[in-house]
């Protein structure tokens, strides 16, 4: 276990340098033109441009360039996401305060939805599987075929229509004067957002509850728990949910992995300043330090969750052995 | 968040690529069908599918049918006169809804906030959206199947260096990079593109930052498969007869993992139809003179609550495109894979 | 570069709602009067719950601010400058700089080459330093912005006939030479030529007295407007008492969500007559698309949306009702919105085409989708008539029919262009197929290019459309090299001259803003790759200097309306589409409200809320 993690480890720090080398290419070298005039604005002779060159460094060789970029990516106090070299371009404002400021938001988005699409997902994947081939269990099917169908954005300002403008039930968009990330709950402004997000992730969790549930009924150690006369209740809800669950652990830590990194769609059409936001925000300015801190950000997440999700699978599965 | 990349679960409960053996007689592709033909859901969805098809095909036949071209403006037909603002005169260009009587010819949708005809931009749509996926879905399923049966056949070095470049694939925060590609390169002039011209922007810049950022999970599904095969006997009959390594990957295996091809490409198909729509709702994807669905839901988000029409044409057939291609991929892989059914 | 922003995102407004009343565009303005809900005097008290899209972009940093909004709210509540405006519209004197810190107008000297202000007594600098404010104080604002580390990208090009002011600027000295304290209550500013515009620049917000308390701690960019010790009747919340050391701004500023003012105890009404400071407390937040906000204050959960776009739903909800007309005013923006042509790229090198394509747009179709009337004005020239004495407000070169644009005019103007070699009226080479209009993420934009292609398709030119972001935008369409054909932009007075209109957008070349490159020079041309023209590079040079020379009012009007003619007539180096206006929607809590001429946004000073906010 302990080799294994510590590779895993490894991996997580190639991981972190890929995604600096094309962070750096993507968001530094592949715009083309002259980012030090595009920061000057109206006063761009030749001196104020080599000034501007000389403080974000473009003066500089190629990998030294890289260089200050890269070592933003460390994870450790020191260099994390380096006030010098991650601040806005357009406000100057430090990449890593602003996103430590807006991560509650997007948080709180991402477990709200995760905790709604379980409550949804797994009970219907459960009975859909247990009642094959009955009306519910097509009910079920069609459920998650509607939701993956649904284009989430569109979705959103359906639900904003409707709880909003006609019926009145919910607030607008956006967050309201004097709430924070926490009293916006109460003032249920993230609800709509969780229900868009639930509704078109759900069914991807029942498709899959659905779905191993079936296989691990037909296993045989089911069917021997079966002739050994223990009670269907006992079957399905003690041994075969156990088993099919343990996918879904996997599943879950990396979409919230991924939504606390990326969900750009869902809080641009809810208006909530999490980082997804910051970052779409930020490339409508070609202001890059935060849309790059923000994908540092994101990765991160990732390969965290994929170490965690791994330790939480050996020891939900006593199948899973690691060497 | 939109799925702009293909879950993973999706993936997940891969369908076996054998076919019950035991009944003699129907050949494999019929079996399929017949039980695919039972999924009436599916079949619906096939219906769908051809009918979305035919009429993006035939969006330029509408168009000269009504007269009315794409990305053509009828401001003084379709733009209403708003009510009186005080002293400062009338509010004007708010569109028209659907009507059959106006004195530009016939507009089933209504008009968008350029007064185009919403009808002929929706079936324009299609074409973009299906152009779009397709493709896309074609890179993926080239790069996806070749890389996974390189990986599964050879194993050993190869198989872990394109294991390892998919684990780094899937570890990537995929939408902000396509996002902030899309920003960087989606605007320049002929000449100045990015990557020396390889990335112009427009339709293909898309097509070629979906399909690549998400080939490693066809190759992922594609090499579980082909490991089970390698060590089948007929694999071994052909390698004990000399068969060159490429020959037995295109003769012999390619065929065996066509199913799971199919089914996941099918599957492919509506992630990437949204994938396209998210990019274009964020003023990210194709330029905004091609006509998009996701484009024109974003073009309707401050217009709705008046102009409802605006909404919802491009919204359902976003929807319904997207849906019929799920429910024929889900049919395909419980005809496939019938335990799960 | 913000000056454009906000261009773009008032045009935006205006874009759904186009320019002033286009039937008595001359009184425009008179008629919105001041008065919101009229119950009469307004009174003091209560809260103005404001929002707003987008941030500030600078942090108020009052150097570098170089947007109305900011330039609003350091005008009405934070940065009080030697001359200033009243927060009024034009007709009420609102673009007339007056005494603000200054006891008068500056004493010029007989060659107009020395200023000398005296500081009004009792003008005190807020929490945490509460002293008098002193001449030294504005020498270190001018020292402040020659420094190039901080002064982008601002407006310092207008300060260079200041004695010294170009070598701080080019790095040489720290200090502008030319500006000196006398003593504390004198500041004398001495000029290399004689500025006729010297009051406007003086009531810039660059020009607010920057103590050297918080300056010591502060100097950074954008750092310093986070911790600006007001000098006008509101501060930041949290001031009192503050370490100026710390490196955490006050309660309220946080930058990027909301900004919190509340009453300067050091401020005194009686040492400033342009400030009426209604509400007790102003409460900021930012962020929240247009809908949203506008939503947000029909319903009352907001007073008032500072920089919103009146949308064609908001419009359509408050022109059908009655009650809540009034509530919308809407004034001339004393801006235009104009396609910029760069005359040295083909086929735009030619000045028949560039007169074609003016002949072709349609603008009735851009005014109309922009709004109609509550948007604005059709422009048929380049300076809005409200900032030339309402001189030009019927002129149109090319004027055509109900401004649809003609096809037959602007094809027997094609036939003329060495483009069209068969002389059929349709440009023919290739030059003409592929034209790139590159357009940011914008409504109004992204509809006028869709109109623009439209029009331009029966005379041969095919358009290309493409979107950017707005900063990658600019600096493609500011860069010679980028051979940008040409670029959709909105543009707004720095202060109320034609002087900010001319020079920044036609005059000096590659300058940032200048997208027709006009007055640009063969080596430059060369470098980046164009031929340069046989008949010489256009230039305007001489006649903006001709015109400053002329006195302020009628006489320098009629010169900058010839210029504009000129301009219009002989170089044709754009396509204007609109005057636009400002609209503002106010919330049922507001009682009275008075537009600000000067930074073209209404004066959040001069709102009040009904009975004072009981």
């Amino acid at each position: 276990m302990g080799r294994y993690l510590i590779r895993r480890t490894l991996f997580g720090i190639l991981v972190l340098f890929v995604i600096s080398l094309l962070t750096f290419l993507i968001f530094i070298k592949l715009p083309p033109g002259d980012t030090a005039r595009r920061l000057a604005g109206k006063i761009n002779n030749p001196q104020i441009l080599g000034q501007i060159r000389h403080r974000i460094g473009l003066d500089q060789p190629i990998w030294v360039q890289y260089g200050r970029f890269a070592k933003g990516l460390i994870p450790w106090p020191g260099y994390w996401l380096n006030p010098k070299v991650y601040y806005s371009w357009s406000n100057n404002v430090v990449v890593r305060d602003e996103i430590a400021k807006r991560i509650p938001f997007t948080a709180v988005l991402t477990i709200g939805s995760a905790i709604l699409w379980l409550i949804i997902g797994i009970p219907i994947g459960i009975i859909s599987a247990t009642r094959r081939r009955t009306w519910i269990d097509r009910g079920g099917v069609v459920f998650a075929l509607l939701g993956v169908s649904l284009p989430i954005f569109w979705l959103g300002y359906v639900l904003i229509y409707i709880f909003y403008y006609r019926l009145g039930w919910l607030p607008s968009n956006g967050i309201d004067i004097g709430q924070t990330w926490w009293t916006a709950i109460f003032h249920g402004k993230y609800i709509l957002a969780w229900v868009a997000l639930a509704v078109t992730s759900a069914a991807f969790y029942t498709r899959i509850v659905r779905g191993n549930m079936l296989e691990v009924l037909s296993e045989d150690y089911i069917r021997t728990a079966r002739a050994k006369g223990i009670s269907e209740r006992r079957v399905v809800y003690k041994h075969a949910l156990r088993a099919s669950l343990t996918p879904v652990v996997t599943m879950l830590g990396l979409d919230i992995a991924g939504l606390l990194g990326g969900a750009v769609i869902i809080e641009q059409v809810f208006q909530l300043p999490g980082i997804g936001k910051y970052a779409l925000d930020s490339l409508g300015l070609s202001d890059f330090p935060p849309v790059m801190g923000v994908t540092v950000v994101a990765a991160l997440f990732i390969v965290l969750a994929n170490l965690i999700v791994d330790v939480v699978y050996a020891a939900l599965d006593p199948r899973v052995r690691y060497n | 968040m939109a799925k702009v990349e293909v879950e993973p679960d999706q993936l997940q409960p891969a369908p076996s690529a054998e076919i019950p053996k035991e009944i003699i007689g129907r050949s494999p592709g019929e079996i399929l069908w017949r039980r695919f033909r039972q999924d009436r859901w599916a079949i619906g969805g096939i219906v769908v599918i051809i009918i979305i098809v035919i009429l993006a095909i035939t969006a330029p036949l509408f168009a000269r049918w009504v007269g009315h071209p794409v990305n053509q403006s009828y401001v003084s037909d379709m733009t209403g006169v708003g009510p009186k603002i005080g002293i400062y005169g009338n509010a004007l260009g708010f569109p028209k809804g659907p009507t059959l009587h106006n004195s530009a010819g016939v507009f089933p949708f209504g008009a968008d906030g350029t007064a185009h005809d919403l009808f002929i931009q929706v079936l324009y749509g299609a074409q973009t959206s299906l152009e779009v996926a397709l493709s896309a879905t074609l890179i993926e399923v080239v790069l996806g199947v070749a890389a996974g049966i390189i990986a599964g056949f050879y194993g050993g070095k190869i198989d872990t260096v394109i294991s390892r470049m998919c684990d780094i694939f899937f570890a990537l925060p995929t939408l902000l990079l396509i996002l902030g590609i899309s920003a960087a390169c989606g605007g320049q002039r002929p000449g100045e593109e990015c990557l020396h011209g390889y990335l112009k922007p427009g339709k293909g810049l898309i097509v070629i930052l979906i399909g690549f950022f998400s080939w490693p999970y066809l190759a992922r599904i594609i090499r579980g498969q082909v490991l089970s095969i390698r060590e089948k006997e007929f694999i071994e009959a052909a390698r004990s007869l000399g068969s060159s390594g490429r020959r037995i990957m295109v003769r012999d295996i390619l065929p065996n993992v066509l199913a799971p091809v199919i089914v996941y490409s099918t599957l492919l198909i509506p992630t990437n139809i949204l994938a396209e729509a998210s990019l274009s709702f964020l003023g990210l994807g194709v330029p905004p003179d091609v006509p998009s669905w996701g484009y024109q839901i974003s073009q309707a988000t401050s217009l709705y609550r008046t102009a409802w029409w605006t909404m919802v044409f491009p919204g359902v057939f976003l929807f319904l495109t997207t849906l019929a291609f799920n429910l024929v991929g889900d049919g395909l892989r419980d005809a496939f894979d019938p335990k799960t059914a | 570069m913000s000056r454009h922003l906000r261009l773009i995102a008032v045009a935006a407004v205006l874009a759904l709602a186009a320019t002033a009343c286009s039937n008595n565009s001359s009184s425009g303005g008179t008629t919105g009067g001041t008065g919101g809900g009229g119950t009469g005097t307004p009174v003091k008290g209560g809260t103005l719950h404001a929002v707003m899209t987008q941030d500030f972009f600078h942090g108020l940093d009052p150097t570098q601010e170089y947007y109305s909004v900011s330039w609003e709210a350091l005008r009405c509540c934070l940065a009080r400058t030697l001359l200033s405006y009243n927060g009024k519209p034009s007709e009420e004197g609102g673009a007339t700089p007056e005494p603000d810190i200054a006891t008068a107008l500056p004493q010029v000297s007989s060659d107009g080459l020395t200023y000398t202000f005296t500081i009004k007594d009792g003008v005190m600098f807020g929490d945490p330093i509460n002293r008098q404010v002193t001449a030294q104080d504005f020498v270190n604002a001018f020292n402040r912005l020659g420094d190039t580390n901080v002064n982008s990208p601002g407006y310092s090009y207008y300060y260079t006939d200041i004695t010294g002011f170009q070598d701080v600027l080019d790095g040489k000295t720290k200090e502008v030479s030319g500006v000196t304290a006398i003593d504390d209550k004198t500041l004398q500013i001495k000029l290399d030529q004689a500025n006729p515009d010297m009051n406007y620049l003086i009531a810039m917000s660059a020009i607010t007295p920057m103590p050297q308390e918080a300056l010591k701690y502060h100097y950074k960019a954008t750092e310093y407007g986070q911790f600006l010790v007001s000098t006008g009747p509101y501060e930041y919340e949290g001031m009192s008492g503050f370490d100026l050391s710390s490196k955490k701004p006050p309660q309220g500023m946080d930058i990027g969500r909301n900004y919190v003012l509340v009453r300067n105890p050091s401020w005194d009404a009686s040492t400033d007559t342009l400030r009426k400071a209604y509400p007790d407390r102003i409460e900021i937040q930012v962020g929240g698309e247009t809908q949203t906000l506008l939503d947000k204050v029909a319903a009352g959960g907001a007073d008032w949306c500072i920089d919103c776009l009146a949308t064609s739903a908001t419009l359509q909800k408050y022109g059908n009702d009655p009650t809540l007309t009034d509530k919308v005013k809407i004034y001339p923006a004393d801006a235009l919105s104009y396609i910029g042509l760069n005359l040295f790229q083909p086929p735009f090198d030619d000045v028949h085409v560039r007169k074609a394509v003016n002949w072709a747009v349609d603008k009735n179709a851009l005014w109309t989708l922009a709004g109609g009337d509550p948007a604005g004005i059709i422009a048929g020239h380049f300076i809005p008539p409200s900032m030339m004495g309402n001189q030009l407000s019927t002129y149109d070169p090319y004027a055509t029919p109900g401004n649809k644009g003609s096809v037959t005019d602007a094809k027997k103007e094609m036939a003329l262009s060495k483009y069209d070699t068969n002389q059929d009226g349709v440009c023919d080479g290739p030059d003409c197929t592929v034209i790139d209009l590159i357009v940011t993420n914008d409504n109004d934009q992204l509809k006028g290019a869709q109109i623009l292609q439209q029009s331009f398709a029966p005379i041969g030119i095919k358009l290309d459309i493409k979107q950017l972001a707005y900063n990658a935008l600019v600096t493609k369409c500011a860069t010679l090299a980028a051979h940008t054909a040409f670029c959709g932009a909105a543009w707004g007075k720095d202060y109320p001259s034609p002087y900010t209109y001319f020079s920044p957008l036609l005059d000096g070349g590659e300058n940032g803003s200048n997208y027709s490159f006009m007055g640009t020079t063969e080596a430059a041309l060369t470098k980046a790759g164009y031929k340069v023209p046989a008949d010489g590079i256009p230039s305007i040079a001489d006649k903006i200097t001709e015109c400053r020379g002329t006195a302020i009012g009628t006489a320098q009007d009629t010169c900058w309306a010839n210029l504009d003619k000129y301009v219009m007539e002989t170089v044709v180096p754009v396509i204007p589409r609109r005057f636009p206006t400002n609209i503002d929607v106010l919330g049922a809590n507001i009682d009275n409200y008075s537009y600000d001429q000067f930074a073209g946004v209404g004066a959040i000073d001069q709102i009040s809320l009904v009975n004072g906010g009981k």
